[in-house]
């Protein structure tokens, strides 16, 4: 009788080797045998089951000391050759930090979502217009949230909201915040619960109540020093009586960076269908019900709505969408995306970088693991040593890693502050728990990726070989193809992140270097918006405009004030228009160029003289010639032979439109603002109409005090537009220097993480290429050693070593332009007027990674050359 | 032997058997031996560790038989106690002897 095959060959496995585990293989058969004359299957079983109980006994030893030991034995190897492991550690850290820091990116936007309980069961309701699916979502029009709230039965609660400034008056103080109205379930519906007080009961939405106010943590502890009694107090809400009734939790600012909460008791019924501000829409789903199931209620109810209103809600429906998705464009996670492969690329490069090193200490010890071999040691037990070097440099380069990301994140953190970038406040980026779980399983993958290349190779190593031959057993490892096919890969991956650093770093210079004629943080601008609702008429809209620069010129501090469509150099709109004299067969044959709306004054506030031509007057009203301002681009580019002034064009496509005619050219003032290469509006030309002569709704007023700071400016404008009208309040007020940085923060933080990647890679691919090359040198001293004795001479030596590097820094750098000139292109979006094929950039990039390769290929080459023959035969 | 050091009880009870064996103390035969003479029954597991611990002490050592077809070509380890186990093994007996010496009464009293 045979034991089960299995259940021996595990029993060998933990067993040790040698005599005393084959003697014990065979008491196991012997006692078999002597039970096997009562025949049937319990003599197996009984086999089984004592085989298993003596593997047991064997399995811890086998762990604590064949692992362990190998563990220990690996540090002592590499604290031995402290210089290369030190590398080891120092690359594996790079790689590890890099992808941590990025992964606490990617989780911070894409997956942390609301701190508000079970998050993921929060659902954002969009409406979307079937016919036109690239629109994306738009909030929800209130008389149809009314019909979803009632209809729908997959959700717990639907509540809805709007933002908006918020004047909170009382006799003390009065200030401004960042405001949510919302219906009085909201904070049911999100599952919060106010610190003291209470937040709005059932009801407290009715139309015609006084507002019901709950503050926010920041606001209680500013403006009411943390002072309970703040609760029950009447307070002035836009104009409006109302009272404070809670305060919620400290960080919790939803639905975005908002101060404080006040129940809408808004009446859209008291309104035709269509007639009232659409509402931004929160849900949670009900126990048990999936995401689809409510997406399919949503749908249904939204295709009776088509039926029922289709004057209104033809082709609209709805969508579900987690608060991820609905915060982050498709933009931002293609641009995380991108990151992401690229330092899993540098991560890749650094295990491979790793694998080199250690093959070239594996290959030094294949006649040590070729005796264990032929010893009768398992594959795994001759490996594993091997996989313990890896698995101690990933360990200690995890620690390496984790610092450097803890770093990195707390700055790109820093960076990307809220109050620059508008991040919304639950977005975070923190190395936290399930970062460091990230960590551990990076470092498992890193110790396999960067062990398994060595533990295959010595496996695989020709026993008789490696046992017959000492000089050839260690030489005729086979190294070579596999680790110059890394090098290669590693000088393609960097030289395509180098040319993408290369291409930021440019976009990053670009950027400083914009050239304004005015000097942006001399001026300050605020944002003004008129609601349909409240102004109807074009003339009340042009009244206020008028008025707003009126009384703001008025300010004894004010020097000069104007009215724009933007900011200056804050980027405009673009637009087709039509040049006179010329046809355009089909819509989009239009030029395309960047056009605002600019009061009066606004060239003389700037101070920017015209090149050619006058400016805009009170002539110029909507009863006279219509009239417009270009730059110097616009002339250019429409108009190269001749003047542009007294040239006309218009915008639009009806033939009912009037002929705009240019009366004067001014410089250009960066009217396409801070776009990135390869946007459509990212060109400079544009043009300027007058104020007088448009309708816009919303604005921006810029002013430059007499002296002094900008900023200084703020309360008499916020009063000047406030003594206007009380409800229109005045939003992004700060210096247009502010403005701009604020338009320009991503090409900065993300330029340099990109910039930060590229150099990772060159300092990886530069201690491959030397790496694999110094350990090849070593490995055929015995050669060189020859070739010196027979009469070569150094130089040939050192072309023989170079040319084996050189090719492979050349074919590293072929693969490696053809990648950068595809990822050039993805990072087209965070670049700021640079080419994605600069020439400059791949040019030097190119030269960099040449000079950083063959100094890595001659430091070993001029060792070859010093090869003492007589040492050189001696050595094996 | 370390001075001072004493063997557990299951070794020595191992060194017993082995002794007891003569030439024919092979692994199972020490099992057989320490069930039937002191009614012990351990796990093989147990016995193949405490003889390699005991090896690797010194106290045993073991001769290598020739392998048989119905050990399915292994060989067979005979075992012997050297002569530091039997020092040890008297250390301990002598030491054992000291401390029984005059507690007989005892073993006579019966529990209550």
């Amino acid at each position: 009788m045979h034991p089960p095959r299995i259940v021996e060959w595990l029993l060998r496995a933990f067993l040790p080797s040698g005599v005393t585990g084959d003697s014990i293989l065979g008491d196991a058969r012997e006692e078999l045998l002597a039970y096997a004359r009562s025949g049937g299957l319990a003599p197996r079983l009984w086999y089984c089951f004592h085989a298993l109980g003596i593997a047991r006994a064997y399995a811890f030893e086998v762990v604590m000391d064949g692992v362990l030991k190998d563990i220990r034995f690996a540090v002592r190897a590499l604290v031995k050759q402290p210089g290369s492991a030190l590398l080891s550690v120092l690359i594996l850290g790079l790689g590890i930090g890099l992808s941590t820091f990025m992964f606490s990116l990617i989780y911070g936007v894409l997956v942390r979502g609301l701190d508000v309980p079970e998050s993921d069961r929060i659902a954002v309701v969009e409406r979307i217009d079937t016919r036109d699916l690239d629109r994306g979502g738009s909030p929800v029009p209130a008389h149809d949230f009314l019909d979803f709230r009632e209809r729908t039965r997959s959700f717990e609660g639907l509540a809805a909201y709007y933002g908006g400034s918020v004047t909170l008056a009382d006799d003390v103080a009065a200030g401004r915040y960042n405001g949510a109205w919302t219906t009085a379930n909201t904070f049911d519906v999100l599952r919060m619960r106010p610190i003291l007080g209470r937040t709005f009961a059932a009801g407290e939405d009715a139309p015609g109540l006084e507002p019901t106010v709950v503050l926010g943590y920041d606001v209680w502890r500013d403006r009411y020093a943390s002072d309970p009694g703040a609760l029950g107090q009447s307070v002035r809400v836009n104009g409006r009586v109302g009272t404070i009734i809670g305060v919620m939790p400290e960080g919790f600012r939803w639905p975005s960076n908002h101060d404080l909460w006040i129940a809408m008791t808004d009446d859209p019924l008291s309104r035709p269908r269509g007639e009232w501000r659409p509402w931004s829409v929160v849900g949670r789903l009900a126990d048990g019900v999936s995401w689809e199931r409510a997406e399919l209620d949503l749908a249904a109810v939204a295709a009776q709505l088509e039926r029922e209103h289709p004057e209104l809600n033809e082709g609209m429906s709805a969508d579900l969408l987690t608060v991820s998705e609905q915060q982050n464009g498709d933009e931002i996670a293609l641009i995380f995306s991108a990151m992401m492969v690229a330092v899993l690329c540098v991560l890749l490069v650094a295990c491979a970088n790793v694998a080199n090193l250690l093959l070239a200490r594996a290959a030094t010890r294949t006649r040590v693991a070729g005796v264990r071999a032929a010893l009768g040691a398992g594959r795994l037990r001759v490996a594993f040593p091997f996989f313990a070097e890896a698995l101690v440099l990933a360990c200690a380069g995890a620690v390496v890693g984790t610092a450097l990301a803890y770093w990195a994140v707390d700055l790109f953190d820093q960076a990307t502050a809220p109050t620059l970038t508008g991040r919304p406040y639950f977005v975070k980026f923190v190395v936290d728990v399930p970062v460091l779980l990230y960590v551990v399983g990076i470092t498992a993958f890193t110790a396999l990726a960067a062990g398994i290349a060595p533990a295959i190779q010595v496996t695989r190593a020709d026993l008789n070989s490696i046992l017959k031959d000492e000089a050839r057993g260690s030489s005729s490892f086979q190294l070579g193809r596999l680790s110059r096919g890394l090098v290669m890969v590693e000088v393609a991956l960097s030289v395509a992140l180098l040319i993408g650093a290369g291409l930021m770093t440019k976009s990053i210079i670009q950027l400083g270097r914009v050239d304004l004629p005015f000097e942006p943080e001399a001026y300050l601008s605020g944002r003004i918006g008129l609601l349909g609702t409240d102004y109807p008429e074009r003339t009340d809209r042009q009244r206020f405009w008028q008025e707003t620069e009126r009384r703001v010129a008025s300010l004894p501090g004010v020097a000069a004030v104007a009215i724009s469509g933007a900011v200056p150099g804050g980027g405009s709109g673009n637009q087709p228009i039509r040049l006179e004299g010329q046809t355009y067969p089909e819509p989009s044959d239009r030029p395309s160029t960047l056009g605002d709306i600019v009061s009066t004054g606004y060239f003389d506030m700037l101070g920017v003289a015209l090149i050619e031509g006058e400016g805009f007057s009170e002539a110029h009203t909507l009863e006279s010639e219509r009239v417009a301002i270009v730059n110097r681009s616009f002339a250019q580019r429409f108009f190269p032979e001749g003047s542009a002034v007294g040239r006309r064009f218009r915008t639009g496509t009806a033939d009912s439109i009037p002929w705009m005619r240019v009366i004067g050219v001014v410089p250009d003032l960066q009217m396409q603002g801070f776009r990135p290469t390869g946007s459509p509006s990212s060109t400079p030309d544009g043009f300027y109409m007058p104020l007088a002569q448009s309708d816009p709704t919303f604005m921006a007023v810029v002013a430059r005090p007499r002296s002094g700071a900008a900023v200084a400016l703020a309360p008499a404008l916020r009063d000047a537009v406030g003594t206007i009208d009380p409800d229109v309040p005045l939003f992004e007020l700060r210096t247009v220097d502010e403005s701009l940085r604020r338009g320009s923060w991503f090409y900065m933080v993300f330029g340099s993480v990109f910039i930060a990647f590229g150099l990772a890679a060159l300092f990886m691919a530069t201690a491959g290429l030397y790496g694999v090359l110094s350990f090849s040198v070593s490995r055929r001293t015995q050669e060189m050693g020859i070739r010196m004795a027979l009469g070569a001479e150094g130089r040939q030596v050192i072309r023989l070593i170079l040319s084996q590097g050189l090719m492979q820094l050349a074919v590293g750098l072929g693969i490696g332009l053809v990648m950068a000139a595809g990822l050039s292109s993805v990072v087209g979006i965070l670049m700021y007027r640079v080419n994605p094929r600069d020439p400059a950039v791949f040019g030097g990039v190119l030269a960099l990674v040449v000079t950083v390769g063959l100094v890595a290929a001659l430091v070993p080459a001029l060792r070859a050359t010093r090869v003492d023959p007589m040492v050189a035969l001696r050595s094996d | 032997m370390a001075p001072g050091e004493f063997p557990g009880e299951f070794e020595q009870m191992v060194l017993l058997a082995i002794l007891r064996l003569e030439d024919g103390a092979h692994a199972l035969a020490v099992l057989a031996e320490l069930d039937e003479q002191a009614g012990r029954r351990v796990s093989r597991g147990t016995l193949y560790k405490t003889l390699d611990r005991m090896e690797a002490k010194g106290y045993v050592a073991w001769a290598v038989e020739e392998a048989t077809p119905e050990r399915g070509g292994h060989p067979r380890r005979l075992f012997r106690v050297t002569a530091s186990g039997v020092e040890l093994l008297r250390t301990s007996r002598e030491a054992l002897v000291r401390l029984w010496t005059g507690l007989e009464p005892v073993l006579r009293r019966r529990p209550t």
